[in-house]
């Protein structure tokens, strides 16, 4: 029988959105499992803090910063961290806007603010996923996660969390593309030995780490012989 | 029944309105007494001209616009909104299928999806957001998504993440705004008998009737759902739909999804 549990000493990850409270936590999650880490976001870390966290692991942790929507960038840090970990076995995207404090008032909705939302999130996850998929390709291996939110089947973006509210049209569409994406891109890289699959989170559970370390353990098991293009929804 | 019957007084804009889909949708809303802006980036005064042919006053007017460009969008809602008050009825049907050749993953170009998604899905957004003031302040509108199963394969990663992104756009506009007055809908179409399904095939190299016979054979019904028969389901949703169904998503796809 396949090893369907995780066994992930020695692998090495990318994790774009590493700084964001879900990328932060699957992070330190790997790292006490014995992964190498990729660490890749749009601005700088509190890297004091996650060297701390992750101090004892074990865990080689490098640190990248990206320019959004920057196809060189993502590129460049793929490669560097390929070089200095060995190859990349796991990608997963869990950039979230963090960085977006405010809330967005629906008399102020407009047209740039998509952009913004389309660049950082669907953008970037499709250029995360352009830079590294040829280093996985090249070993005829790896797996990737997406996580969004289940806006995007729900429409409700009236949440506990606090980046969505009114305004939330943004994050629905964005994150119903991601899917769309995803399911896409899956089929297209399955043949080459990857599996591509996803985490759609209720906003308002954003924090139930328990629950989103079950479904990135399922996603990079052995599981993934067998699942594509499969979304868990959490609610 | 209690519904309004015609479309008199309503201002209707259909983007794609010069493809197949959007040609025919544009045809009969005009039958239905609706005015149409008929939006496209090219074949949008034919279109508008043929419909105008039938009638002793015109009831459609070409809006040549690239929906990609916000600076287009905006423009093109001044206009509207100076000549006809502002949009009831959006249907936000324009698409690009993206790069015909090397459109797998991950051969397809950044700069190609960027292309694609802009038109597929920031076009829809930009449509929609200049839209709603207009829909909010009368208390009535109707937004409707031509969309596809977000489990289609085969298709694009931008077209598809374009396609799906209007599932979020649906189910969001509904919740937000059918006690309001502003129903929305999205039909998720697999395989239509147009012009754009044939340039596909062609471009993949292949034989375009027997394509076509193969596509129609495909369904379970036998046959392809034609431009004139998602016109009338579209129709039929901005005719009769009330709030409580706003937010459907019907899958009009022959039972390819679920059934083969």
């Amino acid at each position: 029988m396949r090893e369907l549990t995780g066994d992930y000493e020695g692998k090495n990850c990318v994790v774009f959105g590493a700084n964001s409270v879900i990328g932060a936590e699957v992070s330190k999650f790997l790292a006490l499992n014995g992964v190498n880490l990729g660490l890749v976001d749009l601005y700088s870390y509190r890297e004091d803090t996650l060297a701390e966290d992750m101090g004892s692991s074990g865990a080689k942790v490098i640190y990248k910063t990206v320019l959004s929507s920057s196809e060189d960038s993502f590129k460049k840090a793929a490669a560097e961290i390929s070089g200095d970990l060995g190859g990349i076995d796991y990608l997963i995207c869990a950039y979230y806007f963090e960085e977006e404090r405010e809330r967005i008032n629906e008399d102020s909705i407009g047209i740039d603010t998509w952009d913004r939302w389309l660049n950082r999130w669907v953008l970037n996850y499709f250029l995360a996923m352009k830079a590294v998929i040829p280093h996985m390709a090249q070993r005829g291996a790896g797996r990737v996660i997406f996580v969004n939110t289940t806006t995007g089947y729900t429409g409700e973006g009236e949440g506990e969390g606090e980046l969505t509210g009114n305004g939330s049209i943004y994050e629905c569409a964005s994150s119903s593309a991601i899917t769309g994406m995803m399911t896409s891109i899956a089929r297209d890289v399955i043949p080459k030995g990857i599996s591509v699959n996803g985490i759609s989170l209720d906003p308002g559970y954003r924090d139930d780490m328990e629950r989103i370390t079950w479904a990135i353990r399922l996603w990079l098991s052995g599981m993934c012989e067998y699942a594509c293009a499969q979304i868990l929804r959490l609610y | 029944m209690g519904a309004q019957m015609d479309l008199k007084d309503r201002v209707s804009l259909v983007t794609g309105g010069a493809g197949g889909i959007g040609a025919s949708i544009c045809e009969k809303l005009a039958a239905l007494g609706s005015f149409v802006y008929v939006c496209d980036i090219k074949g949008a005064t034919q279109v508008a001209e043929r419909i105008n042919a039938r009638y002793q006053k015109p009831r459609a007017a070409p809006a040549k616009c690239d929906i990609s460009s916000k600076k287009d969008v905006e423009a093109m809602y001044g206009r509207i909104s100076e000549q006809r008050g502002g949009v009831d009825i959006l249907i936000n049907n324009a698409a690009v299928y993206g790069p015909l050749e090397s459109h797998h993953f991950p051969e397809i170009s950044y700069e190609d999806f960027v292309k694609t998604i802009q038109v597929d899905l920031s076009g829809a957004m930009y449509c929609t957001l200049l839209a709603l003031p207009n829909m909010k302040q009368k208390g009535w509108g109707r937004i409707v998504f031509t969309a596809a199963p977000m489990s289609s394969s085969g298709i694009p990663s931008p077209y598809l993440a374009g396609k799906a992104g209007f599932i979020g756009l649906t189910k969001y506009l509904s919740m937000k705004y059918s006690q309001n007055g502003i129903l929305t809908f999205a039909l998720a179409l697999r395989h239509v008998d147009t012009p754009m399904i044939r340039r596909v095939i062609e471009s993949r190299g292949g034989d375009v009737k027997e394509g076509i016979k193969a596509l129609h054979k495909k369904s379970l019904t036998g046959r392809m759902i034609t431009p004139e028969e998602v016109a009338d389901i579209y129709t039929y949703f901005i005719l009769t739909a009330s709030p409580r169904v706003s937010g459907t998503i019907i899958l009009a796809d022959g039972g390819i999804t679920y059934l083969r």
